[in-house]
């Protein structure tokens, strides 16, 4: 809640007679006690239980503001991030964060492979028919945002030897993300995957470190460890990368809805309420058809193709057949 | 006062106030419909809504240090600012007879969704909360939240003692979060 500091009034003016907010806590959250407003923060800073009921109420407030929630015009997205960026340029913490994000994914995986074996290097996490081949494979995805960033490193394949293949893809990968800098994270690359397509470098980015961490969770499960789930913020990534796609791969799979939407309610660290177009024409925004709820992390795997809907426990509310198209596409966007 | 604060939000603020695009982005994506819809409600015009929505995000991206996530989440702290901006809107367009013009013009609830489908769950929940709160009480939110009244303005509106007021207001929040909490409603697509 933001405080009524602001507001004229005399300490002490207006509390009940047992001096705490009593009736006053449900003004005071509605903003409609401006004159008793100084006085019940301050009291609720030194008592717990009036602390405890503004939190409750206000909490209430947030949830009354859902019941007229309501999407503006398309335009008015361009319109006040513009706005916004003109009245305070943005700094070079977006390019640090997505390399740190990067580099960060790229050093847990080298800790596991570095604790392989000979015999578990060529375990084989499907699709792949080792864990060598993996890593080469993903040196090779890697490579297009090493192009990019000027970065030339010797050549990996499957025939190097597995000390050749984890240092040339770590020296890759490290070398992405030491070069990275803000006027690069709008240069356009091709991304990994069978869609050729071409994105910005900063949302490669997010796609390496996507890669890199569920191939970790791959050589993982490959050498029976526990998996470990990215971090909040990374996920949070993931799902806008992803379903900033999603629209043209619903064309691209034959399964389009022009003028239809889904609602995705991701929980859990990283999630949130994102409204997605089934298609990347027609009138916008379209009608919400189906609600498909689950964890946001279980959402990055079904992304990866770990998971299917139904494996991953999605909710769905709505109509059944666009929300399965839904996930089925959502299940293709990985890099394998 | 202090909650325990959401960890998204926490990082949230800490990006904006980096100067993180991406997060600014993702603000706009997650509680745009919200900000606008508020704007919109208490303006009823949807050019002075939008004009809200945008004075919203540009004040929290010059000036995220003043959401303080332990004091309330960010859903609920952009919309009181959004009523906030929408009231101010309100005011300057001369609206002196607010008062008199809101009491009498009391819907029995904020104006539904044109389509049923469009309703999420969760805003499906919360209007069931406010339809479920006897008139009295129902009048004297709406007044206070949607229009912007005082407690003293909403007890000279219904023309009830200014303590009755107090009580309405406190006593209809408390109803609606009892509701809502004993059906489980976590707030995650509010």
């Amino acid at each position: 809640m933001y405080s009524g500091d602001e507001s004229a009034g005399d300490p002490g003016i207006g509390m009940n007679d047992d001096g705490h907010a009593g009736d006053l806590a449900g003004p005071h959250v509605l903003e409609a006690c401006p004159a008793e407003a100084r006085a019940v923060a301050e009291h609720a800073r030194d008592c717990p239980n009036c602390a405890a009921e503004l939190a409750d109420l206000a909490e209430v407030v947030g949830w009354l503001g859902a019941a007229t929630s309501r999407a503006p015009a398309s335009g008015l997205r361009e319109r006040v991030l513009s706005a916004a960026l003109a009245a305070r340029p943005p700094n070079d913490v977006e390019a640090r964060r997505l390399a740190d994000l990067y580099r960060s994914q790229t050093v847990q995986l080298d800790e596991l492979l570095r604790g392989l074996s000979t015999p578990q290097w060529l375990l084989a996490p499907a699709p792949h028919r080792s864990i060598r081949d993996l890593v080469v494979h993903l040196y090779g995805n890697d490579e297009f945002v090493a192009t990019v960033a000027g970065i030339e490193t010797a050549p990996i394949d499957r025939y190097s030897s597995t000390s050749d293949v984890r240092a040339g893809w770590r020296r890759q990968a490290l070398a992405v993300a030491d070069a990275v800098t803000p006027t690069l994270l709008d240069r356009p690359v091709r991304l990994a995957g069978r869609a050729l397509l071409r994105r910005p470098l900063r949302e490669a980015l997010i796609q390496r470190g996507f890669e890199t961490w569920i191939h970790a969770e791959d050589v993982r499960a490959a050498v029976g460890r526990p998996p470990l789930p990215p971090s909040g913020q990374q996920i949070a990534d993931i799902i806008r990368f992803a379903l900033g796609l999603l629209p043209a791969a619903m064309d691209a799979a034959g399964r389009a809805r022009p003028s239809a939407a889904i609602r995705a309610v991701l929980t859990g660290p990283g999630g949130g309420t994102r409204v997605v177009e089934l298609s990347a024409t027609g009138p916008r925004p379209g009608t919400v058809v189906a609600e498909v709820r689950l964890p946001a992390e279980r959402f990055c795997r079904l992304l990866a193709g770990r998971l299917t809907g139904s494996s991953a426990g999605a909710g769905i509310t709505g109509e059944p057949g666009v929300a399965a198209d839904f996930l089925a596409v959502a299940a293709t966007m990985g890099c394998d | 006062m202090a909650v325990l604060p959401d960890e998204n939000d926490v990082r949230t603020r800490e990006a904006l106030i980096a100067g993180s695009e991406d997060a600014l982005t993702e603000v706009y994506d997650t509680h745009g419909s919200l900000v606008y819809g508020m704007a919109l409600q208490v303006t009823r015009d949807r050019g002075a809504a939008e004009d809200v929505t945008q004075d919203v995000f540009v004040e929290l991206w010059q000036r995220p240090e003043r959401f303080d996530p332990r004091r309330a989440p960010l859903r609920g702290w952009l919309c009181l600012i959004a009523r906030r901006r929408g009231i101010d809107w309100i005011r300057r367009h001369g609206a002196q007879e607010r008062t008199r013009m809101a009491a009498a013009t009391i819907p029995s609830m904020p104006t539904p969704f044109e389509d049923e489908m469009l309703a999420s769950t969760a805003f499906k929940q919360v209007r069931r909360a406010v339809a479920n709160l006897p008139m009295p009480h129902r009048e004297a939110v709406f007044l206070a939240f949607y229009k912007g009244l005082t407690y003293r303005e909403v007890a000279q509106a219904l023309g009830i003692p200014e303590g009755t007021a107090k009580w309405r207001l406190s006593s209809a929040l408390r109803r609606i979060g009892e509701q809502l909490r004993a059906e489980g409603f976590d707030g995650e697509a509010a």
